[in-house]
């Protein structure tokens, strides 16, 4: 299907592992992006006809930048994709609240293959970076391979989350022994924690002596906070445990900002604040943006907050007004060109409000509800 | 940059210095011996005679409140100088000697009832005569989204001759404070019987210490805000709460010729205008009968281009990006509504990706920025508006149509406007009347409410006075 594609895929994917070690020249990401831009206006049926609205519709052979970028919400509405109805195919769905409709990001095996491959690279590079150093006894080929424990549930309880599937590939590659998914789901479809089993986990790990990773949304980790709070538990994980801590609430859980939110964590898990990494990821994208690198053992003081894509994706904040980039320290909306989103649509403008910051983004809350009423009924 | 105004009031004073619940009492302890000493003294007419001149003064271009109003004010409050003066001028030339005797003599039955004992025509034939007194100290806690309220309840307290504290909202205190100014400019003892403030939002110590002094509170707000504050009032402190209320507008298919359509669009434009739409009074959905000699569609071309020109001779102006982005988020659904739902027959291998966006959807919005948005949507639900001039036009077959769907909002809506010939507007208003719509007024005229108006359909003085009745002997 779409050989064209698949073919740029193939260059995604040289990319994504080049990049790695000398980034990507600009003039390259340039060509790629509008390379796959007019692929995807051929053979995305949506998309094509959102180029054909837009006020200014991109001449053939247009940069990436002057392609109409498609909102979030849009994905709630229609499929943009490349995918027909009719092939094999899962659907990563958004995890709105139950009365929200939720976006559909549709993927078949080869896409699935680009994703992960996007997700593991920049997990790898934010979450596990200097793993080698800080992991110590164990076997040789043990000595990479750290326990890790989601907060989330597995593949299985969730099969079209598609953070549940980057972890899920992140456990199966790099997981340690006793590696495992501590959530669950209520019968009501929202995920809730085993609290009792988490606690568990992470004293097992703290007696181990060896470093763990824990990875959770925003409200997964309230959930565990709370739940130690209310009996009354603090521990200290082994030096060189790291935290990842994913956006979003949801009305799942009360809401903390992102610092008070990492404050907690730190106390409660006797965890530094430079081993907490934030990751910024969305049903709509293939690829993630992280606010640092976690150096749970040097203790530097690597600022966080500030998001930074990996090569392979680019974020600008715009203006509401003009579309345009606005200029550093001043608000506007995210958008993200992201090359691993080859089966759907590279250019995306996120519901993310955000301060532009040197080579990255701060967020700075949501739009407010893009929803209007007439369209949360739809596919009621 | 013109110099600070003297520090008269706390909320003059460095925002940084935070108050305490005692300087919350002492202010209002002053505030009241004075009006004791003083205001309480005052007849109507008198108090009537400073506010009418007052308001004259800032209505003069050269006036120096007036001025500052309209260069800082336009600033604070986000919306361009003539915007702000067309919203102010408006409730300015309400306060006339003749308007503000004719409100007390509406709310309290004789003009005179807060002078003296007088009577109404049952009163004499029962041998009764009756005197009403304002509270000894009205508290205001206001809304910041558009400065005329609490002007408005500013007003209302003089006239009762209420010591009045006024909590301004969170970075809206230039205009209270400029009204409060001018005030003590023309009579000093009036600024000495009135307090403004402004403190963050939860500061409960603070709420105590204002809530236990007042004799009355009045609160303009969400819902969620008045509930709270009503949960923490002591019991003798009488409470006048506005809510969040939304407003609308109705197009008879009589008015919509192609001759009158233009004037129609053209009130419209100035009501979705009027102080950018931020306040309860603004439109958030036009209702157009649909068998007019002009369709609904042709309403809202119309009425795109009036607010196309209304944006040359008073621009929205800047607003914060998250308003802005809000408006462009929902531009894009109805840009992918209006666009792609078209698309689907075309594409039968793709049929799910077009399947929960129903068409019947036209977009109009200004050529650069968000300044003004159109959205036709023959969806006939009640839809909230972003505002910052964002405008539903929706079709009805008749205006049983309209009251069905506004069955969700139903005791929150304030103001419909009509446009109608004049025999149909009296009946289209007895059937908003009867299904509880509170001001009925004419398109055009929506953010222009007279000084009598009964806000939330209840009476301005007649809520907050205390009555004597002496039966004669």
């Amino acid at each position: 299907m779409h050989p064209e594609l698949s073919r740029i895929a193939g260059e995604v994917r040289g990319l994504i592992e080049e990049s790695l070690a000398h980034g990507i020249p600009a003039y390259l990401f340039d060509d790629v992006a509008a390379r796959l831009l007019a692929l995807q206006r051929r053979f995305n049926p949506a998309f094509a006809a959102w180029c054909a609205a837009a006020r200014n519709p991109p001449p053939s052979g247009a940069p990436a930048e002057s392609y109409p970028f498609v909102p979030t919400e849009a994905f709630k509405h229609a499929v943009f994709s490349c995918i027909p109805d009719d092939a094999q195919a899962v659907e990563f769905q958004s995890s709105g609240t139950t009365v929200q409709v939720p976006s559909r990001h549709r993927h078949h095996a080869e896409s699935l293959a680009l994703y992960t491959a996007s997700a593991l690279r920049g997990f790898e590079r934010h979450v596990l970076a200097h793993c080698d150093a800080t992991l110590e006894g164990g076997g040789a080929a043990d000595r990479s391979r750290p326990r890790m424990l989601s907060l989330t549930p597995s593949a299985a309880h969730a099969p079209r989350s598609s953070l549940v599937h980057m972890l899920d590939a992140v456990l199966a590659a790099h997981g340690g022994d006793g590696s495992c998914f501590l959530g669950r789901r209520a019968p009501d479809g929202t995920w809730e924690l085993d609290v009792e089993a988490a606690l568990d986990a992470l004293h097992g790990a703290t007696a181990s002596g060896r470093p763990v990773l824990v990875l959770g949304t925003a409200f997964n980790w309230v959930h565990l906070l709370d739940g130690m709070e209310a009996r009354g538990v603090t521990m200290r994980l082994p030096p060189g445990s790291r935290v990842m801590e994913t956006g979003g609430y949801k009305g799942r859980s009360r809401t903390l900002t992102r610092e008070a939110l990492h404050v907690a964590i730190a106390g409660r898990l006797g965890v530094p604040r430079q081993a907490i990494v934030t990751e910024y990821g969305m049903t709509e994208l293939s690829s993630q943006a992280y606010d640092r690198v976690a150096r749970p053992l040097d203790g530097g003081a690597a600022e966080g907050g500030t998001f930074r894509f990996l090569p392979w994706a680019r974020a600008r904040v715009v203006s509401p007004e003009t579309g345009r980039e606005v200029a550093e320290g001043e608000t506007g909306i995210v958008e993200v060109l992201d090359l691993a989103n080859v089966w759907s649509v590279a250019a995306i403008r996120t519901s993310d409000l955000a301060v532009r910051r040197a080579d990255g983004f701060e967020l700075a809350g949501r739009a407010a509800s893009a929803e209007p009423r007439g369209c949360s009924r739809m596919s009621a | 940059m013109e110099a600070p105004l003297p520090n008269l009031f706390l909320a003059d004073l460095d925002p940084s210095l935070a108050l305490t619940p005692a300087t919350v009492r002492e202010a209002c302890q002053a505030i009241r011996r004075n009006r004791a000493s003083w205001l309480v003294r005052l007849r109507t007419r008198q108090v009537a005679e400073i506010i009418a001149y007052v308001a004259e003064q800032w209505l003069d271009p050269s006036n120096g409140f007036r001025r500052r109003a309209l260069s800082e004010g336009a600033a604070e409050l986000g919306m361009g100088p003539a915007t702000l003066a067309r919203g102010l001028d408006a409730f300015l030339r309400q306060l006339t000697l003749e308007n503000l005797e004719g409100l007390v003599a509406q709310d309290l039955g004789d003009a005179r009832r807060l002078d003296d004992f007088s009577a109404g025509v049952a009163e004499v034939r029962g041998g009764r005569s009756a005197v009403a007194r304002g509270p000894a100290l009205l508290a205001h806690v206001a809304s910041g989204n558009i400065p005329v309220p609490a002007l408005q309840s500013m007003v209302t307290g003089l006239l009762l001759r209420s010591a009045q504290f006024v909590k301004c909202a969170s970075g809206r205190t230039l205009m209270p404070r400029l009204f409060a100014h001018s005030l003590a400019a023309t009579e000093p003892r009036l600024g000495s019987c009135l307090e403004l403030a402004c403190w963050p939002r939860g500061s409960v110590e603070l709420d105590a210490a204002l809530f236990e002094e007042a004799s009355c509170l009045t609160a303009t707000g969400s819902d969620e805000m008045l509930m709270d504050v009503r949960a923490r009032l002591p019991l003798r402190t009488r409470f006048v709460a506005h809510g969040h209320r939304v407003s609308l507008a109705y197009v008879s298919n009589e008015v919509l010729s192609t001759y009158s359509v233009r004037r129609v669009a053209r009130e419209l434009a100035a009501d979705v205008t009027a102080w950018n739409q931020l306040g309860c009074l603004s439109p958030h959905v036009a209702y157009v009968q649909e068998d007019g000699a002009v369709s609904p569609e042709g309403l809202a071309l119309a009425l795109a281009e009036e607010l196309a020109r209304r944006e040359q001779d008073e621009p929205r102006g800047p607003i914060p990006p998250e308003d802005a982005a809000a408006i462009a988020a929902r531009r894009d659904i109805y840009r992918l509504r209006a666009s792609v739902a078209g698309a689907a027959a075309e594409r039968p291998r793709f049929e799910t990706a077009f399947r929960d966006l129903p068409g019947g959807v036209a977009l109009w919005e200004s050529e650069e920025g968000t300044a003004w948005t159109v959205v036709l949507d023959r969806d006939p639900r009640f839809e909230h508006s972003c505002l910052n001039r964002f405008l539903y036009v929706k079709p009805v077959r008749q205006l049983d149509e309209m009251l069905r769907v506004l069955e969700p909002v139903r005791g929150q809506v304030s103001t419909v406007a009509v446009a109608a010939v004049d025999h149909r507007a009296t009946d289209i208003a007895r059937e908003l009347a009867a299904w509880g719509v509170p001001r009925v007024c004419p398109v055009g005229r929506m953010q222009e409410p007279p000084l009598a108006w009964r806000h939330d359909g209840r009476p301005a003085l007649a809520d907050l006075v205390e009555w004597t009745d002496l039966e004669n002997a």
